[in-house]
Parts: C-alpha cells; sequence; structure tokens
C-alpha cells in the first residue's frame, strides 16, 4: 500500500493544476515543492494577503525564486565550449512556481501551432514535428482551466485567435503603454487587442480585482493574480486531499528493480533529513530544465542513461522562444510601471507572410515595464546620475515584444554538469542551446516590423534588444521540450499524454511537453496539458 | 535637500538613523570617531570606521547628491549595506522584508515582520555575507569569499585617502578599481539609494523623491486615469 495515490514534484503551473484535479476526484496526493510557501494560509477558509510586496529589494534577492548561488547553472553555445557558470532562465521557486511571478499572459495556441510540420513543412537541422495532439484535444482543457485560474479577456478581439467562448472576465484597465503602441500598430493596419491574462479585473474565486500596483514580476500582495498557488493548490488543500511539502527537494524518482515502475520518491527535506515517500503515480512538473535534470539524476542499472531515457532524447530538443523587442523612446510621460506589465497584444504576425519560406513571426506584446533598481544597475555608473533624473526608461520606454518560435535542434539540451554541484549535492544543469539560422531569421525579418510599430507609435527612438544577454546567455524565462511527447517511442520521451514511454506510471506536466514551442507565452498550455493528464491518470486508473 | 557640495561641506548636519532605531548592534566604542573626512560613521557599523568612511565615499562619488534630487549619501546608501552584513545579527535575519504591505498606503505594516529563511536560504546568505568558511554544508561549489572579505578587500585597495579626495578624484579612482568588486558596490549603491527603506537606505524616501517615483502602492494601486494619463499625475 503507498503512502499516497499520486506524489507531484513541483507546485507551478502544471503540478498545481494536476494536484487539483486528482485531489477533487478523491486522491490523496502529496505535492512537493523545494522552494517556501509566501501564502501562510493558503488552506485556510478565507484567504487572506500573502508573504509577497511591492519590494524590488526582495526580488533582486531571489525571494521564491530561482537562486544561482543555491542552484547554479552552467550554459554552453555548443558542445564544443567550456560551460560556464551563469545566472539564466530563472523561475518561480516555491508553491505557485513562476506563476507567482509571472506577467500573467494566457493566450491559446492556434491549431497550426500544433501541427508546424503538416503545416508549414520541415526545416533542415531542425526536428519540426505534429504534435501528437490536436487544438480539439486542448480546447475544453483550456476552458476548464481558463475558469479554475481566473483569465480576463474579450472573446472575437483578436482575428487569428480559434473560435472561442466568453473570458470567464472582461480586460482589466487599459496601460498607457498599451494605449500609445496600440494605436501605432491599429495606424499600420494591425490588430491589437487586450491581452488575456490570469488577472483579476474583478473579484472571482473569492479573490480581489487587481489594484494595477505594477510590481506583477515581484508576486501579487492581494492574490489578484491567479497563480496556480491562490487557486489551484488553495483548492486542493481546501479538499482535504493534498499533503503540501514545501521546502522539500526531491533528488531521485525511485523504481522497481525491473525498472518498469516508479515507487515514489526520495526528498531532503526542510531539516536536511533524507526522506522517502511511496505513490502509485509519480508526475513531474518541476520545468523544462529541472525535470529532465531529475530524470538524468534517477538512473539505475535498469534506466543506466536516466530514468526513461532509453532513446536518448531526455533533455533535449530544449526550446526557450526568441523574446526580442523594439524598445520605443517617447517624449511622453509613458510610466510602463504603472499597472499590469503588459496590457494589450497582436497577432497578426502569427501567420506566415507569404514569403518564400515559412518563417513566421509570434505573438507581440505591447507594453513592458521596469523599476528603478533594474534600471539603474542596466546604466553606466558614469551616466547613472543623469540618466536616473530623466529616467528614460522607467518613465518613457514603451516595448513591442514578439515571442518568437524556435526550433527544435536535438543537440540543445539540459545534461548533468560533470563538476559542478548545487546546495544538496546534485550535479546542477549544463545547458547547451545554440541559435538555428532559422530563428536569425526571424529575429531579423520581424525586427523591423516591431520598429515600425514604436515609430508609429510616436517613439522618439528605439532600442533593438536581442534576448541574449550581454554574454550570449538566452534569458526568456519560457522553458519547452526536453522531455517532448509523441507517439513513437523512438523519436519522443512521453506519449500523447504525458507518460514516460518505458515508466508505466510516471508522467510530465511541464513544458517539457511541448514538440515545438508555438509562437505564444506557454503557460496556458502547460496548464491545459496537466489538465486533460490529469484527467486521462483518473479515467485510466 | 542637501546637494553633494553642501554635504561635503557639512555633513554632520545630515540626519543619521540613531543605532537604536535598529536591532542592538556591538556598542560604540569610546575611541570610535563620529565622522572621518566628513562622512558620519554610525555607531553600530558592521565595518571600521574607516572602510565605512571609504564606503560611503564611493557611493556618494557613483549617486551623487544633486540639486533637488538626493544621491545614496542622504538615501544612507552606505547602511544599507552596512544592514545587510549585519543581517544575521538579528532573528529573523534582515533579508526578505514581510508583507504584504509597507503601510504606507494603507493596510498594516508588514514589512517590519522579516521573514525567517528556509535552512537552504540562510546557507545561501551566510555564503554569500560570511563565505564558505572552510564549512562543508557551503563548500559545495568549491570555496567562496564572503562579501565582509570582498568589502574589506575592495575598500581597501581605494585607500584611506580615498575618503578625503575630492569628488572628481574619487570618481577617477573608481574608474581604475577592480571591476568585479566595482560592480558589485554599485549594485549595493543602487540597491541601498532606490530599495524599500525597510532595508536601511532611502532614508525619508529621498531616493524616489529624487526620480520622482511613486515606490510601493499596495493595497491602493493606481487608478484607470493614473494608468492611462500619467502626464497628469
Amino acid at each position: 500500500m503507498a503512502d499516497f495515490d499520486a506524489v507531484i514534484i513541483g507546485a507551478g503551473a502544471g503540478g498545481g493544476v494536476m494536484a487539483r484535479e486528482l485531489c477533487a476526484a478523491g486522491w490523496k496526493v502529496a505535492l512537493i515543492e523545494k522552494g517556501r510557501n509566501p501564502f501562510p494560509n493558503l488552506g485556510a477558509t478565507t484567504l487572506r494577503g500573502s508573504l509577497l510586496g511591492n519590494d524590488e529589494i526582495r526580488r533582486r534577492r531571489y525571494y521564491a525564486f530561482h537562486d544561482p548561488l543555491i542552484e547554479p547553472r552552467t550554459f554552453r553555445a555548443s558542445d564544443d565550449d567550456a560551460a560556464l557558470r551563469a545566472e539564466f532562465q530563472g523561475l518561480g521557486v516555491g508553491v505557485g512556481g513562476g506563476t507567482v511571478q509571472y506577467d500573467g499572459d494566457s493566450p491559446r495556441v492556434q491549431r497550426a501551432d500544433l501541427a508546424l510540420l503538416s503545416t508549414y513543412g520541415a526545416v533542415d537541422g531542425a526536428s519540426v514535428v505534429d504534435w501528437p495532439i490536436t487544438y480539439e484535444d486542448l480546447e475544453p482543457a483550456y476552458d476548464a482551466v481558463e475558469r479554475l485560474i481566473g483569465v480576463q479577456g474579450l472573446a472575437g478581439a483578436d482575428p487569428f485567435e480559434e473560435p472561442r467562448g466568453a473570458y470567464p472576465m472582461p480586460p482589466g484597465y487599459p496601460s498607457k503603454a498599451g494605449l500609445t503602441l496600440s494605436a501605432g500598430a491599429a495606424s499600420l493596419g494591425l490588430h491589437p487587442f487586450m491581452m488575456p491574462m490570469a488577472i483579476n479585473s474583478m473579484t472571482y474565486g473569492g479573490r480581489p480585482a487587481c489594484v494595477n500596483c505594477g510590481f506583477c514580476n515581484m508576486g501579487c500582495p492581494i492574490n489578484a493574480k491567479g497563480s496556480t498557488a491562490v487557486t489551484v493548490v488553495r483548492e486542493a488543500l481546501r479538499s482535504g486531499n493534498l499533503t503540501l511539502l514545501s521546502e522539500c527537494c526531491v533528488t531521485s524518482v525511485d523504481t522497481t528493480e525491473s525498472g518498469e515502475a516508479a515507487t515514489g520518491v526520495t526528498y531532503v527535506d526542510g531539516t536536511g533529513s533524507v526522506c522517502t515517500l511511496t505513490a502509485t503515480q509519480v508526475i513531474l512538473a518541476a520545468n523544462a530544465i529541472e525535470t529532465p535534470r531529475l530524470l538524468l539524476a534517477s538512473a539505475t542499472a535498469a534506466h543506466p542513461a536516466g530514468l526513461g531515457n532509453g532513446s536518448d532524447l531526455v533533455g533535449r530538443y530544449l526550446m526557450f522562444h526568441m523574446v526580442f523587442s523594439s524598445v520605443g523612446v517617447f517624449d511622453s510621460e509613458i510610466r510602463s510601471y504603472r499597472g499590469r506589465v503588459i496590457t494589450h497584444a497582436l497577432a497578426d504576425y502569427t501567420v506566415p507572410d507569404g514569403s518564400s519560406d515559412w518563417v513566421r513571426g509570434g505573438y507581440v506584446e505591447l507594453g513592458g515595464s521596469i523599476h528603478p533598481i533594474d534600471e539603474g544597475v542596466a546604466y553606466p555608473w558614469q551616466l547613472h546620475r543623469s540618466y536616473m533624473l530623466d529616467g528614460k526608461w522607467r518613465r518613457r520606454i514603451a516595448s513591442v515584444t514578439m515571442i518568437g518560435e524556435d526550433v527544435p535542434v536535438s543537440t540543445n539540451r539540459v545534461e548533468l554538469d560533470p563538476d559542478t554541484r548545487d546546495v544538496y549535492g546534485r550535479p546542477v544543469a549544463r545547458v547547451t542551446y545554440g541559435r538555428h539560422a532559422h530563428d536569425q531569421s526571424v529575429i531579423d525579418r520581424y525586427m523591423p516590423r516591431l520598429k515600425d510599430i514604436a515609430d508609429a507609435s510616436g517613439a522618439v527612438e528605439t532600442m533593438e534588444m536581442d534576448f541574449l544577454q550581454y554574454d550570449g546567455v538566452p534569458n526568456s524565462r519560457h522553458l519547452h521540450g526536453t522531455t517532448r511527447m509523441g507517439n513513437d517511442p523512438a523519436t519522443s520521451v512521453c506519449d500523447a499524454w504525458g507518460r514516460l514511454h518505458e515508466v508505466s506510471n510516471v508522467w510530465i506536466a511541464d513544458g517539457g511537453l511541448f514538440p515545438t514551442s508555438t509562437s505564444f507565452n506557454p503557460t496556458l498550455t502547460q496548464q491545459a496539458l496537466a489538465w486533460r493528464t490529469a484527467r486521462h491518470i483518473l479515467g485510466s486508473r | 535637500m542637501l546637494t553633494r557640495r553642501t554635504f561635503c561641506g557639512g555633513a554632520l548636519l545630515l540626519v543619521v538613523p540613531a543605532c537604536g532605531s535598529r536591532d542592538p548592534g556591538p556598542p560604540a566604542a569610546a575611541d570610535r570617531p563620529a565622522s572621518i573626512a566628513g562622512w558620519p560613521i554610525p555607531a553600530c557599523t558592521k565595518l571600521s570606521p574607516t572602510r565605512f568612511a571609504i564606503l560611503a565615499a564611493a557611493m556618494d562619488a557613483l549617486i551623487p547628491e544633486v540639486e533637488g534630487a538626493g544621491g545614496a549619501t542622504s538615501a544612507n546608501a552606505a547602511w544599507y549595506l552596512d544592514q545587510l552584513l549585519g543581517a544575521f545579527d538579528t532573528d529573523p535575519p534582515r533579508i526578505f522584508a514581510g508583507g504584504p504591505y509597507s503601510g504606507r498606503h494603507g493596510g498594516h505594516d508588514g514589512f517590519d515582520s522579516w521573514q525567517r529563511l528556509t535552512r537552504v536560504e540562510e546557507i545561501r546568505w551566510r555564503l554569500y555575507i560570511e563565505g564558505s568558511m572552510g564549512l562543508a554544508e557551503r563548500e559545495f561549489g568549491g570555496p567562496v569569499k564572503g562579501l565582509v572579505d570582498v568589502y574589506a578587500e575592495g575598500l581597501d585597495a581605494l585607500g584611506e585617502s580615498f575618503a578625503s579626495d575630492s569628488y572628481d578624484d574619487r570618481r577617477a579612482a573608481l574608474t581604475n578599481a577592480d571591476p568585479a568588486f566595482l560592480a558589485v558596490l554599485y549594485g549595493h549603491a543602487v540597491e541601498g539609494t532606490y530599495g524599500d527603506p525597510v532595508y536601511g537606505g532611502n532614508v525619508g524616501f529621498v531616493g524616489w523623491e529624487g526620480i520622482d517615483y511613486e515606490g510601493d502602492r499596495q493595497p491602493l494601486g493606481y487608478t484607470a486615469a493614473q494608468m492611462a494619463r500619467p502626464q497628469d499625475g
């Protein structure tokens, strides 16, 4: 008799949804989260406040966030390079995971995103494939998740959106940045609309409407943002069926001697003690870097290359999106830090423009913001005072940012670093990621169009910004691939339901499942996939 | 608002937070100077008086006072760094402020209720501040020099006379400083000038007011008009 019906590793986007669905069906579930719980009364009758705050220092000190001192990562651009320690692709670490600090952008994908190969064709040097599921498979999951977490938006406002019903909430207040850039985009014949967001525009789910404080990236102090913590994890706790183990780091997935099934997990608890628990089903939802890291660290005699890695595909086809911007500088006050980080978007460039190849752009965010500490350290110290007094970045910029789809390449991957260890003594993730020629083509083709929008909006100057940091390390915070799903065990890690091909009761519920990265912000799709997997697990028991 | 020039001529006029308003630090030594080269020395600093004066002078050179806008000096950014170095003098340590509100715009002041650290966070922050000190639990990534030693070495390298140097000479010296140390120093100067006052800097909100920034807004937030028409205030 196992301790739990299921153990879920990671209380973020996918893990939270999974916990809610299994607990609602009466399953006894352990949800293990290595970070802290910033919501002290999460399971109480009335949810009040949080330990989050409008506080840049907390954010700079990695509060409830991936901390590169606790868990370093190494990076190299190719197998020929030495891997160096770098700070990149950090997401929230704690109950709610990345959904605590994300913008809340919650678009659905389009049909073509799930059928890239059959719609647009192959790309040399990349493994462009169709997903093993269709938009119709995801649609009911989207509907359910949007209700569970609370999404604001206006159906029909995006002419490129798949037909859909009403959003649970109408859009909230627009920002000056969103209004300004939307006007410019519309003057070019584009079709801007208010961004679908997992942020309350009205009282919803017992949580208040957003007051537009502008500190979304530091977590919502009043729980107006629909993080999985204050929505689905809270629901799971309220069911009485969830055991939430925060500050506990899973170090291995444990299996039977034959390796055919998992028996549970081993973890280090908040006191530093090594513990084990058993579960009938094991679900990994730690993100597309940490999940393959854990699978690779769970190697046994039956799985010598890592759990579920007989195909040598665990960790491969890592995708980050190319998140690149034309930052418009305006004469007038914009103050993008007032209100939600993004309030508007457009999807015109998600469709190929009829050029000779199928290179297409992606979803475009209109807005962006920065607060003074991040602004200050970005300026050279020699110019700090005059730049800060002028406040160009803080007060007078509005960004046009594309979520560009990077193609899956087998050499872009997560492995275990042979030399560097984390605070738990585990090998850290070594990331290899190089830019494919297709991806550079997307940036080359669409960066001028982003600049056109900024110019048409009245920008007096623009700054074009790639998503690669100064040292060439990508930092988009969109993580996909590494445990891709598919129907063929020779070319995929998981089946169409997210189950490892090689282990009967181990499932993935994060962005690792994405066979291609799509041209949209990924969180809602991750949550929809988790919901779908949960329903399948429940139905198949 | 004091300008850099008026400050250097009359530093003792600056209002420096009394030690009694912070947690008890080491008692003031009888021979501890009240100021060095015009830089006020707090009685409870974690740094030696000489190093604190160099720190204050360096932060002033990075973020100087200008007419109408307080810089690192009037924000007491050096105090911010000092509080970080002494974070473990209190329980819970002064690393993460509480939540969800500062109390400045309504609601209860939760910022001053410091959060306890998790086990690994305590290892992390002791590692960052104190260094690995040969302790196995801290040397998972090899030996690490702590912030205390980083500052001791970096400030000593600037030299004792740095605190007495002119603004221009201090800027020139920083140009030639170790880039790694300068990056750390600059980051803390910025945090101490524009961070929430609960962390020891941005005293009286001079950092925010000097750049016309509103700071934290919860639970008030912004109205639709304040979002859409920021030019109107």
